[in-house]
């Protein structure tokens, strides 16, 4: 069915405000539900004006431990995705580089990342280094496997086409490869940045002096759930921030897709 | 019997490795000589072993024996004087109309200037002029297929190689691109070799139709279509093309009804 403009505006003005009431239909549940009825002890799930008071409380060391675990998050994010789609074209272009590294990559590839963390504490101490190496194997493992795979995917067509115009290997790598995996590439490194939060957060939770997840951890031991919650509400946000912005910067290279 | 073919097959098979050992015989002993500015369609069922012929030629497949020889020098991989037009849409998504136009020239070295006047002669010749800074998921299969054609063009090649090439495009398109066809034909002269299962389609376009049967996939028999290059589809309606297509249709029915010979 055909719609005018402004019908597809009068829809989409509906939906996003069905999805406002979603949103505020929960919050007042969960206001109503611990606030105002009580049905759950603050000890187990605190009530959203007391999230809000603790903010106001705790602001300053909040602010630092959110800025820290996000400075992680994007040192991680900044090395390991991008060493790991380098190193995953040069796997895919030579053929002796594939047979060099993928045992390697094939045996450490499938071990969580998590389980690591004991190790890389005895290692490299419970400082800045440890966790970001972390988080930075973590995404790189993600982007060697899936660079190699959406090289594999590249319809066998673009690449005869490319040969028959008179591309050389080189060239076809350059003008027709690269540029069908950005796609794919793209969905990759917003799993890696999903992923650099969580082994970051991870990371803080078993050995850090500073952090949101370290922070969580230190209000665990005294039953400050109005904390733990306000910690992980602020990952939320951080995670989604982010997402939104790779997104946002990633929609301008890939303009001739059907995605926009 | 040669005088000088621009395309010949000489005692050409090709076998594929299928499962456990196990062989498939996907063109067998097949002669063919093709002249130059020839039009040669090539037609039969699914499995009778024309595209292969066509990829024989293209240099994406080297055949197991015999040889295949363009400009009397054997095929040793593909190369920019062979074009390919394919059935499935290669054009490049990810570059707009007239980059996708340059690609060739871009890629053979061709300096800027020269590269921009032959886009531009390309848009104007297939009428996309107005279209060329639209990425291809903005036009119509039509469209499409005209930048893929144009594409082909744009290294001057020798010899176009089109495996299908309006077969996915629904009729009127079908027929208004078959008529482009040889509209630019009769502009540039080029040795086409045009691979279909559309049997009209072939007499239409063909100067020659060269008829392949499977099991064993080979050449069943060639047939010169006797009224010239018509550029007019109402040819098609025709008694005498109509008796031909009928013909056509016999000898393939003839030979698939024969069955194994061996």
């Amino acid at each position: 069915m055909i719609q005018s403009p402004a019908e597809i505006r009068r829809r989409q003005r509906i939906k996003r405000i069905i999805s406002l009431i979603s949103i505020i239909t929960v919050l007042v549940i969960w206001y109503l539900a611990t606030a105002q009825f009580e049905l759950i002890t603050p000890l187990k799930f605190p009530s959203p004006v007391s999230i809000l008071e603790t903010l106001g409380r705790v602001q300053s060391t909040i602010v630092e431990h959110s800025a820290v675990t996000l400075l992680r998050v994007l040192a991680s994010f900044g090395i390991g995705p991008l060493f790991g789609m380098v190193v995953g074209l040069f796997m895919s272009r030579f053929q002796i580089v594939f047979a060099i590294l993928a045992p390697i990559i094939e045996i450490i590839r499938p071990i969580p990342p998590i389980a690591l963390i004991p190790f890389f504490i005895l290692w490299f101490g419970i400082g800045n280094f440890g966790q970001i190496l972390l988080a930075g194997l973590g995404t790189f493992m993600v982007l060697v496997v899936s660079t190699i795979e959406a090289v594999r995917n590249v319809p066998r067509i673009y690449v005869q086409a490319a040969r028959s115009l008179g591309a050389s290997d080189a060239y076809i790598y350059r003008t027709v490869i690269i540029p069908a995996i950005v796609p794919e590439l793209i969905a990759a490194w917003r799993v890696a940045l999903a992923l650099a939060f969580a082994l970051t957060i991870a990371a803080e939770l078993m050995g850090a002096q500073s952090g949101l997840g370290f922070m969580i951890m230190v209000a665990r031991r005294s039953l400050n759930t109005d904390v733990i919650l306000l910690g992980i509400i602020i990952i939320g946000v951080e995670a989604k921030l982010m997402d939104t912005l790779l997104n946002t910067l990633t929609r301008r290279i890939t303009t001739w897709t059907d995605r926009n | 019997m040669s005088i000088q073919s621009k395309i010949h097959l000489q005692q050409v098979s090709k076998v594929f490795d299928g499962h456990r050992g196990s062989t498939v015989v996907a063109l067998q002993d097949t002669n063919l000589e093709i002249a130059e500015n020839e039009i040669v369609c090539i037609v039969g069922p699914s499995g009778c072993g024309k595209s292969t012929v066509l990829n024989l030629i293209a240099g994406f497949l080297l055949p197991t024996s015999g040889r295949v020889l363009v400009n009397d020098k054997p095929v040793a991989g593909p190369g920019a004087d062979r074009a390919v037009v394919f059935q499935q849409d290669s054009v490049f998504p990810w570059l707009t109309v007239a980059q996708n136009l340059e690609y060739g020239p871009r890629a053979r070295g061709i300096p800027l200037s020269e590269r921009k006047a032959r886009v531009d002669e390309l848009l104007d010749l297939v009428g996309l002029t107005e279209y060329r800074t639209l990425f291809p998921r903005q036009l119509s299969g039509g469209m499409k297929k005209r930048v893929d054609l144009a594409r082909a063009y744009a290294n001057d090649p020798d010899i176009l190689l089109m495996d299908e090439p309006f077969g996915a495009l629904d009729v009127f398109t079908k027929e208004r691109m078959q008529v482009e066809l040889l509209n630019e034909w009769q502009n540039m002269q080029r040795t086409i070799v045009f691979v279909t299962h559309d049997i009209e389609e072939a007499i239409f376009i063909g100067d020659r139709v060269v008829v392949m049967t499977p099991r064993p996939a080979r050449i069943a028999s060639q047939i010169v279509v006797p009224f010239g290059r018509a550029i007019d589809s109402r040819v098609k309606t025709s008694q005498r093309f109509q008796e031909l297509r009928q013909h056509i249709m016999d000898s393939l029915g003839q030979v698939e009804s024969n069955g194994d010979p061996q």
